[in-house]
């Protein structure tokens, strides 16, 4: 009797696995996830992504959002000037411009979050600086003056 | 026109347009208005679109408002009392997308229509049909009196194209014998392919 590694698989691999192909979502830190398809519109609705984190995505919904957030204030101011009073309609339209300039600013918030996760803050070269008793340093360049009068010597 | 604002101890009679008259409260005096936000919808719509490296792109969005129209407050007050006004048919989460321009009345009853269970400016295709979404985001009164806000979330992914002009939100996905709560246009149309997902919330504060 054939031993069960010897018998031949007749059927593809995917018709093998009892499940559905997990699909990739990414979280806020750009960790790459596996889910099911039912789960994955859930996530993304939630603020997960289908693919790894992007600024110009983000930067995309910013630029949306703000358009629509200027025709909101522009309606509400509209409707103001239109007949000179502040009626129950436009107050529903104040709110709904800061309802729009809120949702902007949080727009905002993640923007840069996301830009500060996605590249790094580089600064300028530091100097390097021996002092008197041989140990080295590192300065910044606009306290190089102040360094080199306490002594120090740049290497 | 100008009229007397109020006769101040030191100034004398202060004159003012009369418009400013309606609206300037000033203290020691009752509140000339009160804020009243009134029971409506803010409308939030975004548009995304898969570019050509994966990601989803922001490509449009809109945030308008809308009051409630007569139907949706006949709802209520069966809800809160029984015996008078419009019995629902469930409770509004069922959002629906316009497929045309809405004409807004405060006694419309479908999208759009003052006809009872017309879907005429309404997709009943291409992934927009009518479903219900995901009520979220209760934000409780802030003070006694104040209002409350609450989502109803729904994201539609598109399978055709089409231009979305608005929406509404129901008391039922299915048209007949629904219940209308509140309507809008959006800012701006949305232009809309397969493969795109549409974002409709409707932050509804009572």
């Amino acid at each position: 009797m054939a031993t069960f590694s010897e018998i031949e698989s007749k059927v593809g691999m995917k018709a093998e696995v009892s499940h559905p192909e997990l699909v990739a979502v990414f979280d806020s830190n750009n960790n790459k996830l596996f889910v099911h398809p039912e789960v994955a519109q859930d996530l993304l609705n939630q603020g997960y992504r289908n693919a790894p984190l992007d600024v110009r995505a983000t930067l995309s919904e910013f630029v949306a959002i703000a358009e629509a957030a200027i025709k909101a204030v522009e309606e509400f101011i509209e409707g103001v000037i239109s007949d000179n009073e502040i009626n129950t309609s436009d107050e529903s339209a104040a709110v709904t411009a800061g309802f729009a300039m809120g949702k902007l600013m949080q727009v905002y918030n993640g923007l840069m979050a996301d830009t500060y996760k996605t590249y790094p803050v580089v600064q300028g070269e530091s100097i390097k600086l021996v002092g008197e008793d041989g140990k080295e340093t590192q300065a910044d360049p606009n306290q190089l003056d102040d360094f080199l009068k306490k002594g120090f010597k740049q290497i | 026109m100008e009229t007397v604002l109020r006769v101040d101890p030191d100034l004398g009679r202060i004159f003012v347009p009369e418009i400013f008259k309606k609206l300037i409260s000033y203290p020691g005096m009752p509140t000339k208005r009160m804020a009243d936000q009134g029971e409506f919808a803010i409308w939030t719509a975004v548009q995304k679109r898969q570019n050509e490296k994966g990601f989803l792109e922001t490509i449009w969005a809109s945030i308008t408002h809308n009051e409630r129209v007569d139907r949706g407050a006949s709802i209520q007050v069966n809800a809160m009392f029984g015996t008078v006004g419009t019995t629902p048919n469930g409770v509004f989460s069922s959002v629906a997308v316009a497929s045309s321009a809405l004409t807004k009345n405060k006694a419309d009853l479908s999208l759009g229509s003052t006809s009872a269970n017309v879907t005429t400016n309404e997709f009943t295709t291409i992934g927009l049909s009518r479903v219900t979404g995901t009520v979220q985001n209760y934000v409780a009164p802030a003070s006694l009196g104040a209002t409350f806000s609450v989502d109803v979330y729904k994201s539609f992914s598109v399978s055709g194209s089409g231009t979305a002009h608005g929406a509404g939100l129901f008391d039922s996905n299915t048209p007949t014998g629904s219940n209308l709560y509140a309507e809008d246009n959006f800012s701006s149309t949305a232009v809309l392919i397969s493969g795109d997902t549409l974002n409709v919330t409707a932050t509804v504060t009572n």
